[in-house]
């Protein structure tokens, strides 16, 4: 684990990243598994595309650095698909709500729980496999997307109403 | 069909509306709604069959229009082309009379109704405690007969209504009126709901007078000037210009082309020009709402923004379009030069206003405040809705002091401005940071070549971000965006020197916060019936 690679993202919060809260142990099972099988199956149809090229003519062996790149860019992604999940989480503070996200291309942003305007929880085939959930805040900018996806059922549906019931308290309309 | 036709319904226009009774709309609207674009039709149609008629009628060849005098000059026909002329003549002004008959509009105990329509019957009823906007519009057909219409908008852009067409009078009262019906039933809910289901009583119904404070009031030689000089203008009198060479040394193909691209350009010039010219900028104060900072106690700015207050704008060369903006909408301003402007000084003003992006053209232009104006008109406009910002912060101020601004080295991310590229919160203390109540405004300016400066007060902030890709990462900058509704008005700034970058998304999350406890603080006071309005 050792997430602790400070607080991955800028640092627009000075906390401890102790407290930020990640995602489900299977969530980060389930994306590894799934980037893994996709990239398995790209590389092996561009492996079948080249092998058949190079079948026709022998000139065509060139193609077959496509999948070799293929297979080199998805297991550096396969491998890294960890450490990204773990990069996401999120952070209740007083008077807002921070997510972050991002090993490469980082990002975190801050809502007020004042200018929340839904909570939306998401659960797709796999998502359903693993027992998570996504959740999304909406305020009245489009521009927000404050998500947190693999999210343990139980945790999800607590902090959704918990911010529910935060945003209630503090609504200060647009 | 000119007003003089029957007006028993109309004897009383609109002075003093009835409450309860249907209003017939002027006896002209018909014609104005489609009446004429109908004619037009069929006079172009008539015009594209003309011969073949005529060759049909007569048995000649089409075209054979010495014969087909000849062929009228028999008295029979020559009735018969009158009768069947007459009769269309007559089946259309039935049907517009029909269209007038059954259209009217009332004002009624808590709602406004319109109806219409003639197979499709429409009726559309929007209640007073909904109301957001009432404005008054004179399209330039409308102008014409002297007649306006007059647009009632709510919060969400599909539930207003329109009723039109009125004499401008009687337009001008019933906009008073419903602005009148609008502030009691926001008001004071309750008792109205209570009262008797009839109406309130004549004198009873509160008729807002136009409390329009004028701010500016544009002459269009400038807007003319300024649009030429912006980039499309540029492009389309360079177009315009080469064709017309082209024309004049015997290049007919090139020139046509060149003439082809150019006059869209020049079109669409020229609609933006008659839609925003002649613009007449007010303030509608509403003195009886409470300002915050009196009841919450809070210190907020004096501004527009913060009050009940609108921004109505009036404008248009031909036809008249009035919006009204309320002040508490506009989410971040943006002021912006292009490079040509410069020398001249002007600024053109956009807007983020929440729930403006109604697909109604005419009105999402209302995001654009100033099209051209002058470095004053700007900041009297800017100072009017946040006050002290523009003086302590010259738009037009080259050296940019006071603004912590980029590295040098974010040139290689295509910040191409990094001098201009920065960032401050106002108003500040005297170390440089923000003051702790949340009454300030983010600016963020860029651009060398054409210069930008955005205004966002922190009491709309939706949520702040900070990104950063391995590149800025490595540089150590970062992107911050603040979130606004979306909008014209840009709200974000690259490039920023990362730790003062996170320390500005920290302190401003935080104005923004001190800014919402503020006006939560506010919205508990007065209890429930605050909730009506958004």
């Amino acid at each position: 684990m050792s997430t602790a690679q400070s607080a991955p993202g800028p640092r627009c919060v000075e906390t401890p990243p102790a407290e930020w809260r990640g995602n489900s142990p299977r969530y980060l099972v389930m994306r590894t598994l799934v980037v893994a099988v996709v990239w398995v199956l790209i590389v092996a149809v561009g492996t079948v595309v080249a092998l058949l090229a190079a079948h026709a003519s022998p000139r065509n062996w060139v193609l077959v650095a496509f999948p070799a790149i293929t297979l080199i860019w998805g297991a550096c992604l396969t491998v890294t698909e960890p450490r990204r999940v773990r990069a996401m989480g999120y952070l209740l503070r007083e008077d807002d709500v921070v997510f972050r996200r991002g090993l490469w291309f980082r990002r975190q942003v801050a809502v007020p729980f004042g200018r929340l305007q839904l909570a939306e929880l998401t659960k797709g085939p796999l998502d359903r496999m693993a027992g998570v959930s996504a959740l999304r805040l909406v305020t009245a900018s489009a521009g927000t997307d404050a998500k947190m996806p693999g999210l343990g059922d139980a945790e999800a549906a607590s902090l959704r109403d918990r911010l529910i019931e935060l945003a209630e308290s503090r609504r200060a309309g647009l | 069909m000119t007003p003089t036709t029957p007006a028993g319904e109309r004897a009383n226009p609109v002075e003093a509306p009835r409450p309860g009774t249907w209003t017939r709309l002027h006896p002209a609207t018909p014609l104005l709604r489609g009446g004429i674009s109908v004619l037009v039709v069929l006079g172009i149609l008539f015009n594209q069959v003309r011969d073949d008629l005529v060759g049909v009628v007569t048995g000649g060849g089409p075209g054979d229009s010495a014969r087909a005098w000849g062929w009228l000059q028999n008295p029979v026909h020559a009735l018969w082309v009158a009768g069947s002329a007459t009769v269309v003549i007559l089946v259309l002004l039935g049907w517009m009379w029909l269209a007038w008959r059954l259209s009217a509009y009332r004002t009624g105990a808590d709602t406004v109704e319109v109806r219409g329509g003639i197979v499709f019957r429409t009726h559309r009823s929007t209640r007073y405690d909904r109301i957001q906007r009432v404005d008054l519009d004179r399209p330039f057909l409308g102008r014409i007969f002297g007649l306006a219409r007059v647009v009632v908008g709510t919060a969400h852009a599909s539930g207003g209504l329109t009723i039109a067409y009125l004499r401008l009078d009687a337009a001008a009262a019933l906009q008073a009126h419903l602005l009148g019906l609008a502030r009691l039933a926001r008001e004071a809910p309750a008792p109205w709901q209570e009262g008797p289901a009839g109406a309130p009583q004549g004198t009873a119904v509160p008729v807002a007078e136009d409390r329009g404070e004028n701010l500016l009031h544009q002459p269009n030689g400038r807007l003319l000037l300024g649009m030429l000089l912006s980039p499309m203008g540029l492009l389309s009198l360079a177009i315009l210009a080469v064709g017309a060479v082209a024309l004049a040394l015997g290049r007919p193909a090139l020139g046509g082309i060149c003439l082809a691209w150019g006059l869209p350009f020049l079109w669409g010039l020229g609609s933006r020009f008659f839609a925003h010219g002649s613009l007449e900028l007010d303030i509608l104060r509403d003195r009886d709402h409470a300002h915050p900072s009196a009841v919450g106690g809070v210190p907020a700015p004096d501004g527009l923004l913060t009050g009940g207050d609108s921004l109505r704008l009036r404008r248009g060369v031909l036809s008249r379009m009035s919006t009204t903006v309320p002040a508490g909408r506009i989410h971040a301003l943006e002021l912006c030069q292009p490079l040509l402007w410069r020398p001249l000084g002007w600024w053109r003003l956009r807007a983020n206003v929440a729930g403006s992006s109604d697909g109604d053209t005419a009105r999402a232009a209302s995001s654009t405040l100033l099209a051209v104006g002058t470095a004053a008109e700007a900041s009297r406009v800017v100072s009017a809705l946040i006050p002290g910002v523009v003086d302590a912060a010259d738009p037009s101020d080259a050296a940019g002091s006071g603004y912590s601004r980029s590295p040098r080295r974010v040139l290689l991310l295509g910040v191409v401005s990094p001098r201009r590229n920065g960032c401050r919160i106002l108003p500040e203390t005297e170390d440089g940071r923000a003051f702790g109540d949340g009454s300030s405004t983010l600016l963020l300016r860029r651009g060398t070549l054409w210069r930008s400066l955005s205004l966002i007060p922190a009491l709309r902030v939706q949520s702040v971000s900070l990104s950063s890709g391995p590149l800025s990462r490595s540089m150590g900058v970062a992107t911050l965006r603040v979130q606004t509704v979306p909008g014209t008005a840009r709200t974000w700034l690259r490039g920023m020197a990362q730790p003062g970058a996170s320390r500005l998304a920290h302190d401003w999350e935080q104005q923004a916060l001190a800014s919402l406890a503020a006006t939560a603080v506010l919205r508990d006071r007065p209890k429930p019936p605050a909730d009506s309005r958004r």
